[in-house]
């Protein structure tokens, strides 16, 4: 097949391992180590750093199970991040002010909460929202899209471009957004004060039993029949078509999970982190979650969950101690990653360890 | 009035600087199945090459910024692209990584901050309401289109290469050596983007980002004006020029981007495969 | 599962009893294809009965694969009428028309080959679920999918992935995962291309199995095959249907065996005038 006629990706070979013990066994040491070891040990700016890298760990986890899963590469996944986020950062805002007008607001010289504000006062409103308004906004898109056949490298592009676009948006409607800086200092969260450790630590575990219970609602999804479809339409949707399935439906759906699940990141970092703002969803964003994807192996849940870690560690590290060298590292580190370990961190494990059971047999 | 038809060669410069850029990302895609996201990186190499001759003339820098974006383009090509043909998704990707790198040199080389380029007085000023910068980039991408059509309608070497794009292997078990045609199909296309970058020295600051504001929207050229199509990346590059401005002007400029992004996705229901294409059998 | 056998003649299938829920399974009328300037199809009329096995010969550019991709919604005609059990399948999708019950396999099988080929067949026979209840894992083994394995020879395969299988078993695994949907009209498109003899022989018995209890159209090329296991057969030839009968009929007349045997004997008439 020649590149002109098939501008979509050749199946990968990914080899199932045999299920067996290993797997619980170390998702339990895993959720041991994250929820026991690391509250102990990290001191609480590491622990919220830590638990600002899990938040991307859900969006990539999310992106896995799109790119990885369902060969759908989405550049978009910031703005499903940044919905997410801006629906708990006005939740938030609008608690702090207690009936006032946010800060950024007066500053900006609004005297009446926009109409888009007011429901958001209502904390599980805003949390439905931070959901629901991801999942929508894909539904709907992928439905659009899917159904005229537009996929691979064009859905790509057009992920990317409705990231470009948000982040003008938000930019530029500075009485509802905050413009540039996004909404920021935050105090209260539910009644706990969001400087204290105890907040922090709390809200770290909230994030890793966040992404556990995702993690293995994917893994669930992955291994049924859905699953089975889903695979099938990213090697091949057109015959998937010739079975009576609508490929459409699955990618949508698909791709409204992974939208679902950066929503909820999004709603998670901004207590977490802080803040939520132009800068932290748009296309660079989007790329380097997907980057963080690709370098722990797209073809495993559990390595696009490794992968955003690593890169998130990888960058505050770099950023810290060279901080002029981060680009030409990240950008190198991602050529290196596609030229010789496509698969990531987790394909050259997988590697490993077959190798060494064929050597051990 | 006078604002609307202010508005109508902003478009059109704009969707000139477009076309030139998508020029080349709709060849590399259609040729070769790849996507260069460093493509924006030899518009900002066009730029500073126009920022660093403007001592000796205007007119020098084009050349010269076509053959320096064409040869890093080449390199690129030669180096890590030719093992990723047929493979977008990965190739986009990849190149990602280089432009990050090629922007971080850019900082080193230049400076963080925006510098600008002095425009040669003979375009300053205009005709009513046509200012001579901007007549002069429409110009640029006409001059441009119509070498680029001599080029692969009047030449072998265009003929070869319009062979490939159409089907790669039946020509390459015609005797055509696939990978020079690629090679030049490379070098034209970035140094194509390169002479966009001196275009947009007449009209704004040069800076190391400066090729992210434009990359988005020349694939969304691609996308909507077909692959690998001449008159459908024309078509789409004026269509979506005058869409912007226009989508500025009327609305806000916060807004423009979404009201094009929400006009290119309904477009795509009536269009999905872009202005033209070519209609095949076989499946997938 | 209760139809009448199928080798019989369109004749036949017209029983008092069919006629009155439907004269036919399948039928094309005045349908037209044309690519740019060059007609595939040029106006096609074809009918085919319930229980039927028919098969579609004629030489490369005939139209074959053009007339199955349209039944199959995969190409648009430019005219004419494809109507299923009386319904119209203009402007269906293919995946609404394989719900309607019409399955096809392709000249260059496509299987999934990352699935193992239970899992394979597993996909192919739950597309009636609901999206919602493949949800759960589903590891069992339904009787459908035993009994298709079965059919196709493939239950000693049915944990392998189907990347491994050799051509012929590719074949085989797609028409057994159009076997587990129970189509009412399956559509095999060159089932022995590029195959082996033993494997034809193979494909053959499972051909005349299959048509004991489904209606079959089958693309083929191959005389040879044809004359084994053939009844009913349909000649195009440059997007037209050049005759219809039996293969006794078709291989004695002179006209087919024309088209079939080259241009030689009209180069020599050529000659003589």
């Amino acid at each position: 097949m020649t590149a002109v006629e098939a501008p979509v990706e050749a199946p990968p070979v990914v080899r199932r391992e045999p299920r067996r013990w290993q797997g619980p066994a170390a998702f339990a040491a895993v959720a041991l180590l994250a929820l026991v070891v690391a509250p102990l040990l990290l001191e609480p700016f590491r622990l919220g750093l830590l638990a600002k890298y899990l938040c991307y760990a859900i969006v990539a986890l999310g992106i896995g199970l799109a790119w990885g899963q369902g060969g759908m590469l989405t550049l978009g996944q910031g703005v499903f991040f940044g919905l997410g986020g801006y629906a708990m950062g006005m939740y938030l805002k609008l608690h702090d002010a207690g009936g006032d007008l946010p800060d950024f607001m007066v500053w900006s010289g609004v005297e009446k909460l926009p109409a888009l504000w007011t429901p958001f006062g209502n904390p599980v409103f805003a949390l439905a929202m931070a959901v629901a308004v991801p999942v929508v906004v894909a539904l709907l898109l992928g439905a659009l899209v899917f159904r005229q056949r537009v996929r691979g490298a064009y859905f790509a592009i057009l992920t990317q471009a409705l990231a470009a676009a948000l982040v003008i948006l938000l930019v530029g409607q500075q009485g509802l957004t905050g413009g540039t800086n996004g909404l920021t200092n935050f105090f209260d969260f539910f009644g706990q004060d969001l400087a204290a450790d105890e907040t922090q630590r709390g809200l770290y575990l909230t994030v890793a039993v966040v992404l556990g219970v995702l993690y293995l609602g994917a893994r669930q999804l992955v291994r049924s029949r859905f699953g089975r479809l889903l695979l099938a339409v990213r090697d091949g949707e057109d015959r998937v078509r010739f079975l009576g399935y609508n490929p459409a439906t699955v990618k949508t759906l698909t791709f409204a999970v992974s939208a679902g699940m950066a929503g909820i990141a999004g709603a998670l970092f901004v207590p977490v982190v802080g803040i939520i703002s132009p800068a932290l969803l748009g296309v660079v964003p989007s790329l380097e979650l997907v980057v963080g994807v690709a370098v722990g192996g797209r073809f495993a849940l559990a390595g696009a969950i490794l992968g955003a870690v690593v890169m998130g560690y990888a960058r505050t590290y770099f950023s810290e101690e060279l901080p002029a060298a981060w680009l030409y590292l990240q950008g190198a580190l991602f050529v290196l990653v596609m030229t010789l370990a496509p698969r990531g961190i987790a394909g050259l494990a997988a590697g490993l360890v077959r190798r060494r059971r064929e050597a051990g047999t | 009035m006078e604002g609307v038809l202010n508005q109508l060669p902003i478009g059109l410069s704009i969707g000139a600087v477009l076309l030139l850029i998508a020029l080349g990302l709709t060849f590399t895609f259609g040729q070769m199945g790849v996507i260069n996201m460093a493509h924006g990186e030899f518009i900002m190499a066009g730029a500073y090459t126009a920022f660093l001759l403007q001592s000796v003339g205007f007119l020098v820098a084009l050349p010269a910024a076509f053959v320096v974006a064409g040869l890093m383009g080449l390199v690129l090509e030669r180096t890590l692209i030719r093992r990723f043909y047929g493979r977008p998704l990965d190739t986009l990707l990849l190149t990602w990584g280089v432009s990050l790198m090629l922007q971080q040199l850019a900082r080193d080389l230049f400076g963080a901050p925006n510098v600008q380029v002095v425009s040669p007085a003979w375009l300053r000023g205009g005709l009513g309401i046509l200012p001579y910068n901007r007549l002069f980039i429409m110009a640029l991408a006409v001059l441009s289109v119509l070498a680029i059509w001599a080029y692969m309608h009047r030449t072998g070497q265009g003929r070869r290469m319009r062979a490939v794009m159409q089907n790669r292997r039946l020509a390459a078990t015609s005797g055509i050596d696939t990978g020079r045609v690629d090679q030049r199909t490379f070098f034209i296309g970035s140094g194509l983007a390169g002479v966009a970058g001196v275009a947009l020295t007449l009209i704004g600051p040069v800076g190391p980002t400066l090729g992210t504001y434009y990359i988005v929207d020349a694939f969304l050229v691609v996308v909507a004006g077909g692959l690998g199509q001449l008159r459908g990346a024309v078509l789409a590059a004026i269509g979506l020029g005058l869409l912007n401005s226009y989508a500025e002007f009327w609305s806000d400029a916060s807004l423009a981007k979404v009201i094009v992004f929400v006009a290119i996705i309904g477009f795509l229901q009536i269009r999905p495969q872009g202005l033209f294409f070519v209609r095949s059998r076989a499946l997938t | 599962m209760s139809e009448a056998p199928a080798e019989t003649t369109p004749a036949a299938t017209a029983s008092p009893e069919t006629a009155l829920l439907e004269t036919a399974l399948l039928e094309i009328r005045g349908l037209q294809v044309a690519f740019g300037g060059f007609r595939a199809i040029d106006g096609v009329d074809l009918t085919v009965g319930r229980g039927e096995l028919r098969f579609l010969i004629g030489p490369n550019g005939a139209g074959k694969t053009t007339l199955i991709d349209v039944i199959t919604g995969l190409t648009k005609p430019t005219a004419g009428t494809v109507r299923f059990e009386g319904l119209d399948l203009a402007g269906r999708r293919e995946h609404e028309i394989v719900r309607l019950g019409v399955g096809r396999t392709f000249q260059t099988s496509v299987v999934f080959e990352e699935l193992t080929v239970l899992e394979n067949l597993d996909l192919a026979a739950s597309f009636r679920r609901p999206l919602w209840s493949l949800l759960r894992r589903g590891r069992g083994v339904s009787e459908e999918v035993a009994a298709a394995l079965e059919t196709i020879g493939l239950t000693s395969l049915a944990r392998s992935r189907a990347g491994v299988l050799s051509h012929g078993q590719r074949q085989w695994l797609e028409i057994g995962m159009l076997i587990v949907q129970r189509p009412r009209l399956l559509l095999l498109d060159e089932p022995v291309a590029g195959m082996a003899s033993d494997e034809r022989e193979r494909t053959g018995e499972l051909l005349t199995e299959i048509a004991r209890d489904h209606t079959v159209i089958v693309v083929e090329h191959d005389m040879d095959f044809l004359r084994r296991y053939a009844s009913q057969v349909t000649v195009l030839h440059e997007g037209k249907v050049l005759m219809e009968g039996s293969v006794d009929e078709v291989r004695a007349d002179p006209h087919v065996q024309e088209i079939y045997l080259g241009r030689a004997r009209e180069d020599a008439e050529d000659a003589v005038r």
